[in-house]
């Protein structure tokens, strides 16, 4: 036996017993824990205590990203469990074929006819399809392009007023494919969403006459800005040095609006300055690469609330829609009185049917719906 | 629990070596706690089975005392064979094959699905091995119930092989010699091992599963692609978890028998399957095809009668499906044709060796894509995309996955020849070998780390032998 061998095997004893002593001490608290104060914990034993060996193993952020340098070394672009791909321009993209949802056309149509009878008028806005750029495989693989290409046609005969995709990309100053996503998070970037929200303002106008003004530009000095290092969630099984970061950015106004925001599931209300009501507190909090700044505005979870801001007189809206636009309505509600906001993927947790009950309890302006991914199209709007 | 898991690795191994070396001078102690973590071990995944496991272990421990005592009374011990027999494949029948038998004969059992007890397959033939060695006098019938129980359900061999037979580890169950010197072995095939599972199988794994869940959409390169992802996939994933069974019995003074040679690189099927799961060749042909009389018989028809009966139950070991039987037959088909023709041997000559060795591999790979289907007309359609009958050709994906997994694919390919472990040794003897060790542990404990990387971000961890 060569000497090597048994240098190996040392160091193996030391590996295996130093990182099992310092992981025992570390993990059979939060074991302990989980054990004593979630029933649910013991139904699946075995499986939840090695996942939170897993998920609380020592330095495991470091080991993942030694992962994505492995990833990286070998070339791969399909990952995870054929779960992301590394686009040609190094951005990421999620798969996960979605079906065409015939629901979702239907329930536009009925949408727009409620909301005819009302008389206000409906907004479509559907985002750029993110595997637009340069990606045949995501497109094989997601096949969203084709099917946002027949929402946007079934919209359109609908006669629904519209904003599809890449047009919401054109005119001066528009952000680029690249800087209107993040690279690592299927999220829109902070640019990306002041340009839809300058957008939706540019539209409402056209279109309907309703008119917001004195909207948040990019670089505004109206804003104190603030960036930070970001780790996305298509890269957070693969670690920075798989693809790298991306720089998010904050906009907090100098002078902040009153809001009063209420949760009509929970009937719980409050107030505050856009610091402490609309964003959600992680810019005082300490950052690490790992904080999900997307969550850090509005109610992410909650189906359905009302942002009234108490400083405004601007117009009053509904907006239909997922994460994907929570900055942009963040944004639209420091120039708007009254914002109502749906995310029918929270549904189940109220009573009644939220949309009709809001139509017919507020006097909106406009009602807006923003489709940000096809995801969105498999929850019904108007079943609870 | 799989060995390719955390806290296997740094929870369940280190508590089971420093408990197992601390009774060092204690033999029976150290069996009683090889016993007590192996059930421990088995009882983590399947808390309820390990009583049938239990059960297994006392009758068989009964039986090979009984064989003992009247291997005299030789129409006594054939019943008392005869009843082992029944009682295991019975166990095993019920498990594994009832609710399969039933649909069969299209009859919807009032107890609903059996939940199939991991490794049944594996340590009832090691228990049937246990009595039929007593009666052979391979080995000595086990007067302490314990020590029938280590051989059984120790746990490195437990849950998938390698088939271990008791006369390989008759005597070491009493009487065996821990180096620091095997143990160093031990450590560097179980490195090996994990590495097969976690680096090659695991990666292989996604691309598969996600081909075979779009059989009617593949194109020729595709299916292509998928055929041969899983032939490396399931060489890395079960002869990784044979490495790991094998380094891990070495820890604690085992000596297992082989379970894999290099099969891919065989010139006949004849040969892939000296190269393949030897414990389970090398057992049905011990327990079943030599007892039937083998290839040593008068007729033709009735070795072909002896491959059927032995290839039939090798495919349906592995599953009860219809495609794991029809991937025995196959075998069962190409080996006597191989017998019949001595065609493999004939081939003297390099076209023609080499015509027949790209034949093996093709045989192989169309075989996998039969045991990987979820049924015959899965079968069927992956087989019909693979000779570009109504599908496209090369499509985006195929080529994309080219480009994603080339690198893997050729690293997969070498290192399931002996080309790296003949450099290996080369350099080892070569002057350089001051650098060979060097690189020898910087190689083992990179390849440690990179596990490490892998285990700790993904719970993705499937073990293809874990079904059977």
């Amino acid at each position: 036996m060569k000497k090597s061998s048994y240098i190996i095997s040392l160091l193996f004893l030391i590996a295996i017993f130093g990182a099992g002593i310092y992981n025992m001490r570390r993990i059979a608290p939060v074991i302990l824990n989980n054990y004593r104060s979630n029933q649910d914990y013991k139904t699946d034993l075995t499986n939840n205590i090695e996942n939170d060996y897993r998920q609380n193993f020592v330095k495991r952020s470091k080991f993942i990203e030694g992962y994505g340098i492995v990833q990286k070394a070998m070339q791969r672009r399909i990952l995870g469990n054929v779960e992301f791909i590394r686009e040609n321009d190094d951005m990421m993209n999620a798969t996960g074929r979605v079906a065409f949802s015939d629901m979702f056309i239907s329930e536009m149509s009925a949408l727009k006819q409620i909301l005819d009878e009302k008389d206000i008028p409906l907004l479509y806005v559907q985002m750029p399809v993110r595997e637009s750029y340069d990606s045949s495989v995501s497109m094989e693989l997601n096949n969203t392009q084709d099917n946002f290409l027949r929402y946007a046609e079934c919209i359109k005969d609908m006669g629904i007023s519209a904003v599809v995709g890449n047009d919401l990309l054109e005119g001066d100053g528009a952000p680029s494919f690249e800087e209107f996503y993040f690279k690592t998070d299927i999220h829109p970037t902070t640019k990306g969403e002041i340009w839809v929200a300058n957008k939706i303002a540019e539209k409402l106008d056209e279109e309907f006459g309703v008119e917001i003004t004195g909207l948040i530009q990019e670089n505004d000095s109206r804003f104190i800005k603030l960036e930070h290092e970001f780790e996305g969630n298509l890269i957070k099984s693969l670690g920075k040095y798989f693809v790298g970061t991306d720089v998010f950015e904050e906009y907090i106004p100098n002078e902040q609006p009153q809001y009063d925001i209420k949760n009509f599931c929970s009937g719980y209300d409050e107030t505050g300055r856009y610091e402490d009501v609309i964003m959600r507190g992680m810019q005082n909090g300490i950052y690490d690469n790992g904080t999900y700044l997307v969550t850090n505005y509005l109610r992410y979870g909650v189906p359905y609330y009302n942002i009234n801001n108490l400083d405004s007189d601007g117009p009053n809206l509904m907006i239909i829609c997922d994460s994907f636009s929570y900055r942009t309505i963040s944004y639209l509600s420091l120039q708007c009185s009254n914002i109502t906001v749906v995310d029918p993927r929270f549904y189940g947790q109220g009573e009644g049917n939220p949309i009709i009950d809001a139509i017919n309890q507020y006097e909106y302006d406009c009602v807006i719906y923003i489709h940000g991914e096809m995801g969105i199209t498999t929850y019904s709007m108007f079943e609870n | 629990m799989v060995f390719s898991s955390p806290i296997f690795i740094f929870a369940f191994l280190p508590v089971t070596l420093a408990g197992y070396y601390i009774l060092h001078r204690w033999r029976i102690l150290q069996n009683i706690w090889l016993v007590i973590v192996s059930l421990m071990f088995y009882a983590w995944g399947e808390p309820k089975n390990v009583l049938l496991m239990i059960a297994s272990i006392i009758f068989n421990y009964i039986f090979g005392l009984l064989v003992d005592k009247y291997r005299d009374k030789k129409s006594a011990v054939r019943v008392i064979l005869a009843l082992m027999v029944i009682t295991n494949i019975g166990v095993l029948f019920v498990y594994k094959y009832l609710g399969f038998a039933c649909s069969i004969l299209g009859i919807k059992p009032s107890f609903g699905t059996i939940a199939l007890p991991i490794g049944i397959s594996f340590y009832t033939f090691q228990a049937i091995s246990y009595v039929i060695d007593v009666y052979k006098e391979r080995g000595e019938a086990q007067k302490n119930p314990l020590n029938v129980a280590l051989y059984i359900a120790f746990f490195p061999q437990l849950i998938a092989g390698p088939i271990v037979r008791y006369q390989t580890i008759a005597e070491e169950i009493r009487n065996r010699r821990e180096t620091f010197a095997d143990f160093s072995y031990g450590v560097e095939r179980f490195i090996v091992g994990l590495t097969k599972k976690i680096f090659f199988a695991n990666s292989f794994a996604s691309i598969v599963d996600f081909l075979f869940q779009r059989v009617p959409s593949l194109s020729f390169g595709s299916a292509w692609i998928g055929a041969i992802c899983y032939t490396l996939q399931i060489y890395y994933d079960f002869s990784g978890y044979s490495d790991m069974a094998i380094g891990l019995g070495r820890m604690f003074g085992f000596k297992f028998v082989e379970n894999f040679d290099y099969p891919y690189i065989s010139r006949s099927v004849s040969e892939f399957w000296r190269r393949w799961h030897i414990s389970l060749s090398s057992w049905f042909r011990d327990y079943v095809y030599i007892p039937l009389g083998g290839s040593r018989v008068k007729t033709k028809a009735r070795l072909v009668f002896n491959l059927f009966v032995v290839w039939s139950l090798t495919g349906i070991w592995h599953g009860a499906n219809w495609t794991f039987i029809l991937w025995g037959i196959g075998y069962f088909v190409v080996l006597t044709f191989e017998k019949l023709t001595e065609l493999p041997q004939r081939l003297k000559k390099l076209p023609g060796k080499i015509i027949y060795q790209i034949f093996t591999i093709i045989c192989v790979i169309f075989g996998w894509v039969i045991f990987r289907a979820d049924s015959l007309q899965q079968a069927k359609l992956y087989m019909s995309h693979m000779f570009a009958v109504g599908c496209k050709g090369i499509d985006t994906l195929a080529l994309f996955l080219l480009k994603d997994m080339w690198l893997l694919l050729i690293l997969g390919v070498v290192m399931a020849t002996p080309i790296m472990k003949k450099l290996a040794a080369h350099i080892r003897d070569s002057r350089y070998n001051i650098l060979y060790d060097i690189v020898h542990v910087v190689v083992y404990m990179g390849l440690f780390l990179v596990d490490i990387c892998y285990m700790v971000n993904s719970s993705y961890n499937p073990f293809i032998y874990f079904n059977f």
